[in-house]
């Protein structure tokens, strides 16, 4: 491939610098926003660069972070216990899948395929957490459907194949157990792979809110997409309060409404903005790999 | 999805040796039985005139009257409609710009621009769909937005983008395509890497251009992807996003006349109306008309070229 300067070079990065501008912009106008002095959106607009830099949406927030730090708890024991039971789960039966002397291998895969092309679509869903598994305002039903999903077996299958099978046949011989060799050999060999999937399980759990808008109606068991969604309610519930961070009487209209909805918006999508900082390159490793193979 | 070659041996196929890996396949067996087989036994619920004290076993049959009740609505021909017609825009919109984003990546020598450029494009994929929702408000908001006062201040005209549906053509398929390029493209980019780099050579030795090239070695590798990946999505074209329709457009109802879909549709029945036997019905159609697809379009790739096909 050419590297001098050229035309088409300069064509190819303009584009490619105009799409990562773009990307970036929504999240940084946000936070920039979130810092801007109420006046100053009230007369200018909004703008990429504070006239008149502010914490003071922040400081509302700090007066009672209670809802938002219920969210937070919510949405962490989701993501914490989700993501650890449904690591376990779908790398077994991937495991046990990408195993070519496991007998039922043919019949297992038909089983989780015929699921990724026919469903009995959301409202037997809904009857079944609701009615029959009495779900109803608990994080389990937020938790448990999202186990073992289809795509991700398949590509963790794909995955644990990739290990040449000498290894854990040699690992029998010597006295290993099925599922010791998969606990002690094919998940440390697998921990690119591992990675990707479980960031994908991750962002799942925190960003969901399909679930959890049909099966959770008590605020304080709200994920942290509920708040975020219910954003309006929680503002005036700021400026009802009637006093300012520092604990002086104000008059609600002089509350930063704007500011405080994106300083929510940035406080909630902090953690993956620190996902992205620093797991986003596994992520690309591990499903430019798994696209590969696939 | 294949299942491969079966090589048994005699003494590997007994109960005792597979016993533990057994085991390990039955949590997932399990919760795939409760939460997607059971669910299909729900489908009867579309053909009962459902009466909660009853449950979904006693309620009373009343036929195909559920389904005629959806598709002699005012409602049915507008959401079938949308649900088609933008899901062919969204699905024609992402494939154009997965394969433009990852021949344009594919041009570029240098791993670390590289790397910065996937890694930057990536960074909506992590967002949620109530963030994207709140952010294009941002944008397109009355009076204050951005876009809305920059048109104002360009031309004089108020535009108002969330009373007026016809925006939201454009609009959806551009977040969606804003969102998803990051993967979309390095799953293309991926294939382009196999490429083997002889053939370059080859072609500027004759002296092909850099279009020419991609023209007649790049796009023509991808095409197997491309045909595989509209396959499941075209399969998948009764399905929407219910986050880009529902957060994204803010479930306003003026804007229903194009962003309303089935599954915004079936939410809004079930959540506020509790109309459980007509949703049910939808969900089925949906389903139903789903499977047929996805059968139906894996057949016809695979009479265009065998190996298209992805069962």
């Amino acid at each position: 491939m050419r590297v001098r300067w050229s035309v088409h070079q300069t064509v190819v990065h303009a584009c490619l610098l105009l799409f990562c501008f773009m990307c970036l912009l929504p999240m940084l106008l946000t936070i920039s926003i979130s810092l801007t002095d109420s006046a100053v959106i009230q007369t200018h607009g909004y703008q990429l660069f504070p006239a008149e830099f502010s914490w003071k949406a922040y400081a509302f927030i700090w007066m009672d972070p209670s809802s938002l730090l219920a969210g937070y708890r919510n949405s962490m024991l989701i993501v914490v216990i989700g993501t650890a039971g449904n690591m376990l789960v779908t790398s077994m039966v991937a495991y046990a899948l990408a195993r070519r002397d496991f007998r039922y291998r043919g019949a297992v895969s038909i089983y989780i395929f015929v699921t990724m092309i026919f469903s009995g679509g959301i409202v037997p869903l809904y009857i079944l957490v609701v009615q029959y598994l009495d779900w109803k305002n608990m994080l389990i039903a937020l938790i448990v459907p999202a186990f073992a999903a289809p795509f991700q077996i398949f590509m963790l299958r794909v995955f644990f194949q990739e290990i040449p099978p000498a290894l854990l046949e040699s690992a029998k011989i010597d006295g290993c157990s099925d599922f010791r060799v998969y606990w002690n050999i094919v998940l440390p060999l697998s921990k690119p792979a591992l990675a990707t999937v479980a960031l994908m399980m991750t962002l799942h759990y925190w960003n969901e809110t399909f679930h959890a808008l049909l099966f959770i109606d008590r605020p304080t068991l709200y994920p942290i997409q509920l708040i975020l969604k219910n954003i309006t309610s929680y503002i005036e519930m700021v400026r009802s309060g009637g006093v300012d961070p520092g604990g002086q009487p104000i008059d609600p209209s002089t509350v930063p409404t704007d500011s405080i909805m994106y300083a929510m918006m940035v406080l909630t999508s902090l953690p993956v903005m620190f996902l992205f900082a620093f797991l986003q390159k596994y992520f690309v490793k591990g499903l430019t790999i798994g696209a590969v193979k696939g | 999805m294949q299942t491969g070659g079966r090589r048994r041996s005699k003494k590997h196929t007994s109960l005792r040796k597979n016993g533990q890996l057994i085991a390990m396949t039955l949590p997932a067996i399990l919760k795939i039985f409760v939460f997607a087989y059971l669910p299909m036994a729900g489908i009867i619920l579309a053909f009962k005139d459902y009466v909660p004290v009853k449950g979904m076993f006693g309620s009373p049959w009343n036929g195909f009257e559920n389904f005629a009740f959806f598709f002699q609505s005012a409602d049915a021909w507008r959401i079938l409609r949308n649900t088609i017609g933008l899901n062919a825009l969204l699905i024609a919109a992402e494939l154009l710009a997965g394969v433009l984003f990852a021949l344009l990546l594919y041009e570029i020598a240098s791993k670390k621009l590289l790397k910065a450029y996937q890694s930057v494009m990536f960074f909506p994929y992590f967002f949620s769909w109530v963030l994207v929702g709140l952010m294009m408000t941002t944008l397109l908001g009355p009076s204050t937005g951005m876009l809305t006062t920059l048109i104002r201040k360009l031309t004089g005209h108020e535009v108002s983008f969330y009373s007026e549906p016809w925006y939201w053509l454009i609009i959806l398929p551009l977040v969606a395509v804003w969102k998803g390029t990051g993967f979309s493209s390095l799953i293309y980019y991926s294939a382009l890497m196999s490429i083997d780099k002889e053939l370059f050579e080859a072609a500027e030795i004759d002296g092909a251009t850099r279009v020419q090239s991609i023209r007649h070695i790049s796009v023509p590798f991808l095409i197997p992807m491309m045909v595989m990946l509209t396959i499941l999505a075209i399969g998948n074209i009764l399905r929407a996003d219910f986050g880009l329709f529902y957060f994204v457009p803010r479930n306003i109802s003026a804007l229903f006349p194009v962003t309303d879909v089935l599954d915004t549709y079936v939410f809004r029945a079930l959540t506020v109306n509790g109309d459980f036997a007509m949703s049910a019905a939808v969900g089925v159609f949906q389903s139903v008309v789903g499977f047929f697809m996805i059968l139906g379009t894996n057949w016809l790739a695979k009479r265009v070229n065998r190996d298209y096909g992805l069962f």
